[in-house]
């Protein structure tokens, strides 16, 4: 299986790839944003499965400490999964290339936070359901370019 | 000083004195409510009369503390009326300043206001494109205006929410009523 994949996946293209995770392990919002060249990029089929593997280190690590910021929970291929978990138990998670300085990730995790909150605050979001907000997409996308491609 | 700088003055001065509440704590509850009623009357057609007719239920009580807290007598005409409302009602209930604009004919005038702290937070989803979010505030209006004689009817023109600049309350006379007395010899 990782055999088969390894021919794919040598392009060197800028990504990072973001999931938010509610309760339940339910995908409530996923992106691949513009961040550092990453040696290699997993296919677009794979980024859920591997940010679902995570999940279990991740709900391990979340008691271990105080912060919401967890830094690094898992690795696939050499690259580093870095989680953070709000008070509410949603669970941010980012795959990125090992490059990316762990100062930028929280700065971003915390700006996501942010702007989380400002859409959990619309008395029109169901708690635990995809995130359409348009406004949401574009300002996680211009964090990341503005915390990642420095 | 014209009579609108005094009634901006009038206005800020009795926002100061007022008892503050959180704005995000109004906010939401409005938003609960807004979003019970969606749920529970389904149509959004039904839901705008139904924050209109609360919003007249308020204005009915509101224009009582409105004369009480701010001492204003009679206006003279209209535009008195449209700028107190404006100037000195937004600013004391809601905190915002709010612009008058002359409407088609002397029966008719807009207040245009930015700020709502209604509808902070709020983004309308597509499947209630058509909801008037803010329909409350015309309901206030219309039942504030009734007491004080004045027949008329409001809308929610513009709307922040909607992707307009600024939101708009359209007013229009209908009426004057004469004050009714009961009999003293019924």
């Amino acid at each position: 299986f990782f055999l088969g994949c390894g021919a794919q996946i040598c392009r060197k293209s800028p990504m990072v790839y973001i999931a938010i995770v509610g309760k339940g392990d339910v995908l409530i919002y996923e992106a691949k944003l513009p961040g550092p060249s990453s040696g290699k990029v997993p296919p677009e089929n794979q980024l859920q499965f591997i940010v679902h593997q995570a999940l279990d280190s991740l709900d391990h690590k979340t008691w271990s400490g105080t912060s919401m910021y967890l830094k690094q929970v898992d690795t696939f291929n050499k690259m580093p999964v870095s989680a953070f978990v709000t008070a509410g138990h949603i669970k941010f998670m980012l795959l990125h290339s090992s490059s990316l300085e762990e100062n930028a990730i929280k700065q971003f995790f915390y700006e996501v936070y942010r702007l989380y909150i400002k859409v959990a605050m619309n008395p029109f979001y169901l708690k635990n359901t995809p995130i359409t907000s348009s406004a949401f997409n574009d300002r996680v996308r211009t964090s990341a370019r503005n915390f990642f491609m420095r | 000083m014209s009579l609108h700088t005094k009634m901006a003055r009038l206005g800020d001065s009795t926002f100061s004195t007022m008892e503050k509440v959180n704005s995000e704590l109004l906010a939401m509850t409005y938003g609960a409510l807004v979003t019970t009623l969606i749920k529970d009357f389904q149509d959004v057609k039904v839901v705008n009369t139904e924050l209109e007719k609360m919003g007249y239920n308020i204005g009915v009580r509101l224009i009582d503390e409105f004369l009480a807290k701010t001492g204003v007598t009679q206006c003279r005409n209209l535009k008195e009326t449209a700028h107190s409302i404006a100037k000195i009602g937004f600013k004391m209930f809601l905190g915002i300043n709010a612009e008058v604009t002359w409407g088609a004919d002397a029966r008719q005038f807009s207040i245009e206001f930015k700020g709502n702290p209604l509808i902070e937070f709020v983004e309308l989803p597509e499947k209630f494109k058509n909801l008037d979010y803010s329909n409350l505030l015309c309901g206030v209006i219309r039942g504030a205006l009734h007491m004080v004689q004045m027949v008329v009817t409001t809308e929610l023109r513009k709307s922040e929410l909607k992707g307009d600049p600024v939101s708009e309350i359209y007013v229009t006379l209908k009426q004057h009523l004469a004050e009714k007395f009961k009999g003293e010899d019924d």
